[in-house]
């Protein structure tokens, strides 16, 4: 199975790369990333048959947190049936995402503003150097960019200050992330057409 | 009793318990998690079959099975045994069959992300740099200098990565004295950069708590 | 040139050649290193053979390389002891792995069950003991009356009824053993070592050697009898009995005192008073508690012995050799020597023709025992079970006792237990079958009450602290085997028994074969036996070679050796007869305290502590969040959600919109404006419902702009498995006013996996990739989709995205298939600082980000749809807010943070 991986994974990678540059490819090139999207549908899949594994080993188990397990599975194979039989896009599903997917995550993320606030108080504490300083200066500067007062806007905070670090500071730092970020992914990706690198499980 | 009441109601009571993790940790929040990972998990299950799979894979192969294969229906055979090794990976003694399939997926990803860095970033935002200080498409000093700083920006935030050092005599590893400076003008634009990055992940949970709030007012007729 | 080879059994010098001893055909060489049959497999009951692992040393933990080394240590040290110079040798025969942790008895443990008599035997201070009065009270069930001995004697301690009990400790055995060594080594070249004469005692009572010694103690007495019986310790067990007690031998006065003289058991103490020593007289004068105990002895000694004994071809049918006698030779090594080392003393036995009447008795006793065994009749099933380790001798090599024994017939007696009384019936397990009649099978010291001693050195010897038989016929040649271990003293008592021939009757004995069923218990014989497993050589090279050679001497306990089941093969594994002495006498309290030392101990404790951390519930550690954190917490959330949830129900327009509108929101409209009229326009809904607030707010306004400007045709796509679902919501809410329907004015494609390596097969052929609608439609033929085969046909592609990731994805995947069409993001503003690169560079044509992005478009969209405008107050405030607590409280965390900083600096 080794074999067929890494055959499979360098087969693939050599292919679907050359397809950027040679356009006599791109029908091959196709064909591979077709089986690819194919392959990433079922490993959605996957993640739920672990999730339901998980979840049933701890029912049949007995173990602590048990009943929240037997929820979550009873809620999962009522979303799976429901929405294998009505579709994704039945109006009913829709309802479903609208009154429990949407909310809980916008609430989770509204709790983050209480938790992200709470942190950026006591970083100061924890670690009280330059770029802990810099950084929280920052933030602070562009929050106040971001805002209006009531009576208007600080001109030279908002009109000049805040572009100037977003635009111009940040966009150098960005860019050399960005940059960063591309040229890491080169190297990770060639290693894995190589085979050097075998996150499949060849190792 | 409307649909969307129903809606409302049960979406007003999630966002309680969700809420509610404000005070503390407690069975409210956790139920609410719980409801919500199996509710997500399940409709992915069925986005995925009903989205991809069937359109995708099994109906090409069950309307070839009906009437015929098609060369293309044919090779879909191919990701359809894959796709059964891919399960076997939810299956812990049988979780080496799949590793083809995730050599596939990973080749085809590797390849992709390699071509998409090259092409989409590597190149151009290398070229956007240097075309900062293009003559022609200088307007002003003061462009030139905010074209330096984001040079500078560049090269520093680089050369921060960059963590080559040498052994010294006693014992430190150091990195070389140039690198180390350039590598403190890059931390300062990372800081900054973290900074205005904060303040937008701020901006976006601030907004989504307005959001949260916006919904209590209109659930209560005050929105 | 090879050296000549001294028999380890016998002393005999043999030729380097020779694999087995010309005299009494023992082993010469171990069968260490390599297996004789490397490959062949070892059958149960077969004694393993001693493998070399010392290259296996280094990989065991320290503690054990440590103990193991000081198990080698003792082992070497322990044939060199003489006489007084180890006064408490720790002698118990533990098991290879336990070997070192016999040091531990050095230490003198409180609960060591060594009594005080046995302590001044040795040499080492005597203590007192808690359970003394135990002691004398298990004496004196045994002796069967209420009379306590030590009454009788001032200053006497039971020193010889210990000798009795069935259940001795082992560390009491190996020291009485050990102090038998001692007291038989007066030939030893070493000058430590100790003469037992009539005019001198043993070094553990006599401190000063020098001075003549008064054997008045008990320590007196027992080193004449063990002058007697130490050689037999040497030698194999069919040496044992007439070398005791013959003639030939110098008979010690106290020996011959015992007839005449009955000391009580207090006459056994270091108290060093002149207590009569049993006088075992010659062939021709012995005591009548001699004869009487005749039966009696071997009863006795059955209570201590496992049923080892019955496959020992000392329990063969050897009349002339006292059974308790041949159990005493591998059950009593001498002391200060390791145990298997007293079988390397040739037996003085082999060349007494005559036995002494009493001797005889014993024996016959013991013939009737092993009659006993033999028929297979009334046999308990410890007894039983032990009978096939006799059929199971190994056909290789063996010492010469077992088929001595075998070539010998069985004297039967018939000792009927309803003579006995119901304590020593209860020790006999054997029906007695003599051949011709006998002594009552009475014991002596029922008989005679008050007469302990002169059966205490009988039944000392029988009671007496046993090792395991090294001719047990299933282990002869690991018997052979350990006595090569230590070779020492050998010589001694070839100097003493130099004269001393083996008789030929000795010669002729072998031992006796019980038939399988005979051995085997009524349950087991029913049934068919278990098929002995064999053992790869590889199983037989990690089987416990030394622990089971010295098992093969250490105590009758441990000496049982397995022959069916799962533990065939392995000797000492489990008891043989749990509780057999404890119908007769009170249980011997056995010591469970593990003999280990301090550190090994604290390796224990230090293993159970981790396992005990491994299987310990962690505790969360929300819990211990103080509550001064939780209180600030719950401060903040109050004012966020008070204040924001103020301005939002009291629907403020406070805060005006930014004027200033950011540049790529600007270049976002133009390129919107920019897109023809009626044009296919693909739209990428790659948010989570996580940032559908800010989302929709940040998109509703260009996409209202958008639609409300130039109608385009929408192609509905996203990433994301939920973002159809989002796109439906926000086509159908967000943008209701322009009432798009699906199917007429747009298109959802649905869901698209793979990331990015789905999108780029999406702009390599999107008709291809994703040939339906979410719904399951035909769209790329539809008037929606038409004219639209590529990506690039795609008059505009907008993004919207709360994620660097994703609008990444989008940006790189599509750059060579979009063309001319231009890429619009619409960011959260969490990834736009990040896309900012991205609009400098020209690859993204406009971005909105935020709310902040939003404001302006949404300015320039006439305030449509009015989410921004909605929310700014909200906004605005919260983040001043915000900022003013971050600030105040940054500046006071640092504060407190310098404070901690000093406080720890300076403690």
């Amino acid at each position: 199975m080794r074999i067929a991986a890494l055959v499979l994974a360098v087969l693939t990678g050599v292919i679907v790369l050359v397809g950027y540059f040679i356009p006599v490819l791109n029908p091959i090139q196709t064909i591979f990333l077709t089986w690819a999207i194919i392959l990433a549908g079922t490993a959605a899949l996957v993640g739920v048959f672990n999730l339901i594994l998980v979840h049933g080993t701890k029912i049949s188990q007995r173990e602590k947190g048990r009943i929240y397990s037997a929820i979550l599975l009873i809620c999962l194979f009522a979303a799976f049936f429901f929405g294998l039989v009505l579709g994704p896009d039945h109006p009913g599903m829709r309802l479903l995402v609208n009154a429990v997917i949407v909310p809980v995550e916008a609430s989770l993320m509204a709790v983050l503003a209480v938790t992200l606030l709470y942190a950026s108080i006591r970083l100061l504490r924890r670690r009280a150097n330059l770029m802990s300083v810099l950084f929280i200066a920052t933030a602070l500067l562009m929050m106040i960019g971001s805002a209006t007062l009531p009576f208007g806007e600080v001109g030279a905070l908002n009109n000049f200050l805040r572009p100037w670090f977003q635009h111009v500071l940040a966009l150098g730092g960005a860019r050399g992330i960005l940059i960063g970020v591309a040229l890491g992914t080169l190297t990770t990706g060639l290693r894995v057409l190589i085979g050097a690198d075998r996150p499949y499980g060849g190792k | 009793m409307s649909p969307d009441l129903i809606t409302g109601m049960v979406a007003f009571l999630f966002t309680l318990m969700i809420l509610s993790y404000l005070i503390g940790d407690n069975p409210l929040f956790r139920v609410a998690v719980y409801i919500f990972v199996g509710v997500s998990a399940g409709y992915v299950a069925a986005v995925s079959i009903r989205q991809v799979l069937w359109p995708d894979l099994l109906q090409p192969l069950y309307q070839g099975f009906l009437f015929g294969m098609s060369l293309r229906q044919a090779v879909l055979a191919v990701p359809f045994f894959l796709s059964g090794l891919l399960l076997m990976k939810a299956w812990p003694p049988l979780s080496r069959l799949g590793m083809p399939a995730m050599g596939l997926l990973v080749g085809a990803g590797a390849a992709a992300a390699v071509g998409g860095a090259v092409t989409g970033t590597l190149f151009p935002q290398v070229n956007a740099t240097i075309a900062a200080f293009d003559i022609t498409g200088v307007t002003s000093p003061e462009s030139l200098l905010n074209a330096g700083l984001v040079l500078a920006g560049v090269i520093t935030t680089l050369v921060y990565f960059h963590f080559g050092a040498r052994t010294r005599a006693d014992g430190s590893v150091r990195r070389f004295g140039l690198i180390e400076i350039i590598a403190f003008l890059g931390s300062v634009f990372l800081a900054i950069t973290l900074g205005v990055l904060f303040a937008g992940v701020y901006s976006a949970a601030l907004t989504a708590l307005i959001e949260r709030l916006h919904f209590f007012g209109t659930f209560f007729g005050f929105g | 040139m090879a050296e000549p080879i001294i028999c380890p059994v016998c002393g005999e010098s043999n030729p380097a050649d020779m694999e087995f001893c010309k005299n009494c055909q023992s082993r010469l060489l171990p069968l260490t290193g390599p297996l004789k049959d490397e490959d062949g497999p070892i059958h149960p009951g077969q004694i393993p053979t001693k493998k070399v692992t010392a290259e296996l040393e280094p990989i065991l933990p320290e503690w054990l390389r440590e103990a193991r080394k000081q198990a080698r240590q003792s082992a070497e040290d322990e044939p060199t002891i003489t006489g007084g110079d180890k006064q408490t040798k720790p002698l118990t025969q533990t098991p290879d792995l336990l070997a070192g942790l016999a040091d531990q008895n050095k230490q003198g443990d409180e609960d060591d069950e060594t009594p005080d008599w046995l302590r001044s035997i040795t040499g080492a201070p005597a203590k007192k003991k808690k359970n003394e009065q135990d002691s004398s009270q298990v004496k004196w069930v045994e002796l069967g009356h209420n009379e306590e001995p030590g009454k009788d004697v001032p200053g006497s301690e039971s020193a010889g009824l210990p000798w009795m009990r069935g259940g001795e400790s082992a560390p009491e055995k190996d020291e009485l053993t050990e102090w038998f060594k001692q007291a038989a080594s007066p030939a030893a070249p070493s000058g430590e070592n100790l003469t037992f004469t009539k005019t001198e005692a043993p070094a553990p009572v006599q401190p000063d050697r020098s001075t003549p010694t008064t054997p008045v103690s008990s320590a007196g007495e027992v080193p004449v009898g063990t002058k007697d019986i130490q050689p037999y310790e040497r030698e194999s067990v069919k040496d044992l009995t007439g070398s005791a007690l013959s003639s030939d031998i110098e008979i010690p006065d106290w020996i011959k005192k015992l007839d005449a003289e009955t000391p009580s058991a207090g006459q056994h103490t270091e108290s060093g008073k002149d207590a009569p020593s049993p006088a075992f007289s010659s062939d021709t004068d012995i005591a009548d508690w001699i004869k009487k105990l005749d039966s009696g002895t071997p009863l006795v000694g059955q209570q201590s012995e496992s049923s080892k004994e019955t496959s020992t071809p000392a329990l063969s049918s050897d009349k002339d050799i006292a059974d308790w006698f041949k159990k005493l030779d591998s059950e009593t090594p001498p002391p200060g020597q390791q145990p298997s080392s007293s079988k390397e003393t040739p037996s003085p036995a082999t060349m007494l023709p005559d036995v002494p009447d009493w001797l005889k008795s014993f024996d016959e006793a013991a013939g009737a025992g092993q009659s006993g065994t033999e028929s297979g009749e009334a046999l308990p099933d410890w007894l039983k079970t032990a009978g096939p380790s006799v059929q199971e001798t190994p056909a290789g090599p063996a010492p010469a006792e077992p088929a001595i024994v075998q070539s010998q017939p069985i004297p039967e007696k018939n000792l009927p237990l309803s003579e006995l009384p119901d304590w020593v019936s209860s020790l006999t397990p054997i029906e007695p079958r003599a051949a011709e009649p006998r002594e009552p099978a009475v014991p002596a010291f029922q008989m005679e009450a008050p007469a302990t001693s002169p059966a205490e050195p009988v039944s000392s010897v029988s009671a007496l602290p046993t090792e395991p038989p090294a001719a047990s016929p299933a282990g002869p040649v690991p018997a052979a085997s350990a006595f090569t271990e230590i070779p020492e003293s050998s010589d001694d008592v070839d100097a003493i028994f130099a004269s001393m021939k083996i008789p030929d009757w000795l010669a002729d004995i072998t031992p006796s074969q019980p038939s399988p069923e005979e051995g085997l218990p009524p349950a087991a014989q029913a049934e068919e036996p278990i098929e002995p497993a064999e053992l790869p050589s590889w199983v037989q090279a990690m089987r416990p070679v030394e622990s089971a050679m010295r098992d093969s001497t250490a105590g009758p306990l441990d000496s049982r050796l397995e022959e069916r089941g799962a533990l065939a093969g392995l000797q000492g594994v489990l008891p043989a007869i749990p509780g057999a002495t404890a119908a007769t006498s009170k249980p011997k309290s056995h010591s469970i305290k593990l003999d280990a030392t301090d550190q090994q101990q604290a390796h224990a404790a230090l293993l159970e502590q981790i396992l005990s951390a491994e299987t310990a519930p962690v505790p969360m550690k929300a819990d211990s969040v103080p509550r001064s954190q939780r209180v600030l917490r719950w401060a903040l959330s109050a004012l966020l959600i008070i204040i924001l949830g103020g301005v939002i129900f009291g629907k403020t327009q406070i805060f005006p919109l930014p004027a200033q509108v950011p540049n790529e929101t600007i270049a976002a409209i133009q390129a919107v404006e920019a897109i023809p009229a009626d044009a296919p326009v693909l739209v990428a809904f790659d948010y989570e419902p996580a940032t559908i607030g800010e989302m929709e707010a940040s998109g509703a306004s260009l996409m209202d702009h958008l639609l409300l400007l130039k109608h385009p045709r929408l192609a509905l796509i996203s990433t994301s498995p939920t973002g159809a679902a989002l796109a439906e919501r926000f086509m159908a809410s967000t943008l209701a006013q322009r009432s798009y329907q699906s199917g007429a004015q747009y298109v959802d494609l649905g869901y698209l996996p793979g990331g990015l390596a789905g999108v780029f097969d999406f702009s390599q052929n999107p008709t291809a990739v994703m040939p339906l609608s979410a719904d399951s439609a035909e769209v790329w033929n539809t008037q929606v989709m038409q004219g639209v085969t590529h990506l690039s046909d795609f008059a505009a592609v907008i993004v919207l995205t709360d994620s660097v990731e994703s609008g990444r994805v989008w940006i790189e995947q599509t750059e060579l298939a979009r063309g001319n069409a231009p890429l619009i993001i619409l960011s959260s503003a969490q990834a736009g600082p990040m896309f900012v690169p991205y609009v400098d560079s020209g690859q993204v044509k406009g971005m909105i980000a935020g709310l902040n992005g939003a404001a302006g478009a949404e300015q320039a969209n006439g305030g449509l749809p009015g989410f921004v405008r909605r929310y700014w107050d909200a906004y605005s405030l919260g983040l001043l807010l915000v900022v003013v607590v971050m600030f105040l409280g940054g500046l006071w965390n640092l504060w407190l943070g310098i404070q901690d900083r000093r406080v720890h600096e300076a403690g």
